[in-house]
């Protein structure tokens, strides 16, 4: 069975359809991309996904439990993480602490564990912090407030935050939006270490050779539906894609 | 020690409690305008206990922050929905309503053949159990300083637990404390009642000082006084508060040529001080670099040791 | 009474409108130009129009200085920061016009001696009919401000979207300013009535007017005009009703207790609908 499995999913906004009956299912263990041109629904999709809005149609499951309508504190504790595409780091707390936080409510914390303020547990869980600084290539930054952090390093930290919760499905909202060339490489390399031990991601980006690079799958979205759906090699020469990324030449003469 | 630096001191101490309140509520997101309702609440119901009842003050002190905790708490579930300035406004209106309440309430009991209990605007009075247990002012400074010494160790360990790092995250930002699996409206409520229960301490000891309350030392003069310092003193640590209160009816009323234009003073500080330090005296920012410089020197230390 | 406090809301809401921000000295300035009024009175013995100039003056000096104090100076994002400076703004006023007037209370020239009119059953004060024609008279030159003229359009446009104005060339710094001084003068012309027809005036009157503006325009709903004059009469009337069937404290009671249960039933206030929604948005960006 499929670890996420969407059917006939929607959700308006008055008179918006943001998304319109969208099927999907993602596997466990593979690496999924969502495009799209701006506006087309995908952080829509995300959100419904992660609880931030609950579906107004359609069915969800997660590992076969549905979860349209579930809070987003529920479905977090299921398993599922992301990253958000406007960055919503804590500014004014060090890169540490911005993950060491997100430990919190993994499975298997209780109240105890939210009181300790030293112990073997909590040392082992710092200790697991800074490796994944280390991972990620933070660890120089280690102190630095979130805030003050450049760009790229701030999207690094959004994944060691989201992945500190190790979660079963990982969603990522543009990891290396705003990078240079040499920065999407180095993310690309981040997003494939990630996946390596079979975790499950779902990418939104812009950039195609990041998504043609990672994705073994890929879905496309135009105002809020489906378009189009598979591997990166079939999907990108699909001329209805084309046609939405190339512009809509029929309509503007 | 002379009997007036005793009660600016106790007055410190006092104010304190209700400062920690509003602060613990700052981290969590939540700007309130009410915390002298559970101020007063505390000074009330542990004044009732006292000396309608005959309680102990030691009795009546944890009784009146489970009281006024579980006030606040319901407060705090009522308003869960109103965010920013609505929730400001909502407490502010339960304050009020709280503070008029106590001016149209009299209940009296005979005690000693003497009436005592609540009186509409003529307050509470007759709080004697400090005066017949043979206590000093001294005595209460001691009392006051012990309390807020174990609350503020307890604000450290908070700080230091996980549950700090909640708090702070749901007032920095909601949706993402929510997205971490944090069950954000417990949270709140939760918070919302230690807070009051907080309060609650400031006010039962300012009752059995003074021995006399009225329900107009409970407006919102003391409710915005007790933001503004958290916001001086700074929201990096438990600390800030307490700094703020110092500043303000430590600084100001032992200096003398400001007596009179006190509040001219303290308002131009706050507001030029706002400007310059959104955030405070004791900043995150400030803090942060105090704490990685003393651990850097112990880091160093150690490691010094180490190579010897 | 109501037609004041819809005037005070009117006030409140045009700040808020801008700004986003909440300014707790918007009674205290108006308080200021009260006693502005008030001394001229005493001292030059000075007409109606003259203490109604002073008053509007008063007020608009102090909002002028609240404004740079607390809003101009401080960064956008620190709306906490903002509200907390309008508040120690607020103690310097107050404390301000107690050493300037140190009399409890101050007399305040009456709009003129009227009788009662008689309505069948109803009497009303022919003072609170002038203080109702001039506020709808006040209103309808505010909506013509608003939606006829170029400074009405700036405003707008600063309290959709402050962002965007700027980009489109709106003076944000001064349409706000601007905005602040219409709001004190606003203010002023309500302290004016409202004292007129109380003729004793105290320091205290600033917590008053800010607490009666502020009920009535949360009642009404934030950043709405039409909510501001609503959630006003409201007000009004649910005070007297309470004044008269239960007495004076009640009446205070009444007025907080209504603002608490409005906010967690009704949280958008009177009018709410989209544009309560879209508040409530704003709200939850800062």
């Amino acid at each position: 069975m499929a670890l996420l499995e969407l059917s006939g999913v929607g959700r308006r906004f008055g008179a918006v359809e943001a998304l319109d009956a969208i099927d999907l299912s993602v596997e466990e263990g593979e690496v999924f991309g969502l495009i799209g041109p701006n506006g087309s629904g995908k952080t829509t999709l995300f959100n419904v996904l992660t609880g931030v809005y609950p579906p107004s149609a359609g069915e969800i499951r997660l590992d076969g439990a549905p979860v349209g309508g579930v809070p987003p504190e529920r479905i977090a504790r299921m398993g599922l993480a992301r990253t958000f595409q406007n960055l919503r780091l804590i500014p004014h707390m060090s890169a540490f602490d911005n993950v060491w936080l997100a430990q919190h409510r993994r499975p298997g914390m209780g109240m105890r564990d939210i009181l300790a303020v030293g112990g073997r547990k909590e040392r082992a869980r710092r200790e697991e912090v800074e490796a994944l600084l280390e991972r990620t290539g933070l660890a120089g930054r280690r102190d630095t407030f979130a805030g003050d952090l450049p760009l790229p390093d701030q999207r690094r930290l959004e994944i060691a935050r989201a992945l500190v919760r190790q979660p079963r499905l990982l969603l990522l909202d543009e990891p290396a939006g705003g990078m240079t060339p040499l920065e999407t490489r180095e993310m690309a390399g981040l997003i494939r270490t990630v996946a390596a031990p079979g975790r499950t991601l779902i990418v939104i980006e812009h950039k195609m050779d990041l998504i043609s690079e990672i994705c073994d799958r890929l879905c496309v979205l135009d105002f809020g539906r489906k378009i189009a759906e598979g591997p990166p090699g079939r999907v990108l020469g699909d001329p209805k894609v084309l046609d939405v990324y190339l512009g809509r030449e029929d309509g503007d003469d | 020690m002379d009997d007036h630096v005793i009660t600016v001191l106790n007055n410190i101490g006092g104010f304190s409690f209700i400062a920690l309140s509003a602060y613990l509520l700052l981290l969590s997101g939540e700007i309130s305008f009410g915390q002298q309702a559970f101020y007063g609440i505390g000074a009330y119901a542990s004044g009732m206990m006292t000396a309608m009842f005959g309680l102990s003050f030691w009795l009546a002190l944890p009784l009146a922050m489970i009281v006024s905790g579980l006030a606040a708490a319901a407060v705090g579930g009522l308003t869960l929905r109103l965010r920013g300035l609505y929730f400001a406004i909502a407490t502010l209106a339960f304050a009020e309503t709280v503070r008029l309440i106590l001016v149209a309430t009299t209940w009296q009991v005979e005690v000693d053949g003497e009436p005592v209990g609540p009186n509409g605007s003529e307050g509470l009075g007759n709080i004697r159990w400090g005066f017949d247990n043979e206590y000093e002012p001294v005595d209460f400074l001691w009392m006051i300083y012990g309390t807020l010494g174990i609350v503020l160790l307890l604000f450290f360990l908070m700080e230091r637990s996980r549950l700090g790092s909640i708090i702070r995250t749901i007032g920095a930002d909601r949706l993402l404390a929510e997205t971490q699996g944090i069950a954000v409206t417990r949270y709140k409520i939760l918070v919302a009642g230690l807070a009051g229960a907080l309060a609650a301490i400031g006010g039962a000891f300012y009752a059995h000082i003074q021995t006399t309350v009225y329900p107009e030392n409970f407006d919102v003069m003391l409710g915005v006084h007790s933001l503004a310092y958290g916001l001086i003193g700074g929201l990096g640590t438990a600390v800030g508060p307490i700094l703020g209160v110092l500043l303000d009816v430590g600084f100001l009323e032992a200096v003398e040529w400001i007596q009179g234009y006190r509040m001219i003073v303290f308002g131009g500080l706050v507001a030029v001080l706002l400007i310059f330090m959104p955030r405070g005296i004791l900043d995150e920012r400030r803090i942060h670099r105090l704490r990685t410089a003393l651990r850097g020197r112990r880091q160093a230390r150690t490691h010094g040791a180490a190579g010897a | 009474m109501g037609s004041g406090y819809a005037l005070l809301a009117i006030g409140f809401t045009l700040i808020f409108g801008v700004l986003r921000r909440l300014n707790l000295s918007y009674g205290p300035s108006i308080m200021v130009g009260v006693f502005f009024g008030t001394f001229l009175f005493l001292q030059f013995q000075a007409g109606w129009y003259a203490v109604l100039l002073a008053t509007v003056l008063g007020a608009v000096i102090a909002g002028a200085y609240v404004e740079r104090m607390c809003f101009w100076a401080i960064k956008k994002g620190a709306a906490v920061a903002s509200m907390v400076s309008s508040f120690a703004v607020w103690m310097q006023l107050e404390e301000a016009v107690t050493i300037a007037f140190p009399d409890r209370t101050y007399e305040f020239p009456a709009l003129g001696d009227f009788e009662l009119i008689e309505l069948g059953d109803l009497s009303v004060r022919q003072e609170h009919l002038i203080m109702l024609g001039i506020a709808a008279l006040l209103v309808f030159l505010l909506h013509l401000l608003l939606f006829r003229t170029r400074f009405g359009l700036a405003v707008r446009a600063v309290s959709e979207d402050p962002d965007a104005a700027l980009f489109m060339g709106v003076n944000t710094g001064r349409t706000i300013f601007l905005a602040f001084i219409l709001a004190s003068a606003i203010g002023g012309i309500a302290g004016y009535f409202i004292m007129a027809t109380e003729e004793v005036i105290t320091p205290k009157f600033g917590l008053q007017a800010t607490f009666k503006g502020l009920i009535a325009m949360m009642l009404g709903g934030m950043g709405s005009v039409p909510g501001a004059i609503a959630g006003g009469l409201l007000l009004g009337v649910v005070e007297k009703q309470a004044e008269w069937y239960a007495g004076a404290v009640w009446r205070d009671i009444a007025a907080f207790l209504l603002l608490f249960v409005f906010l967690i039933f009704r949280p958008g206030g009177l009018l709410a609908q989209g544009t309560a929604a879209r508040e409530l948005a704003a709200l939850r960006r800062v």
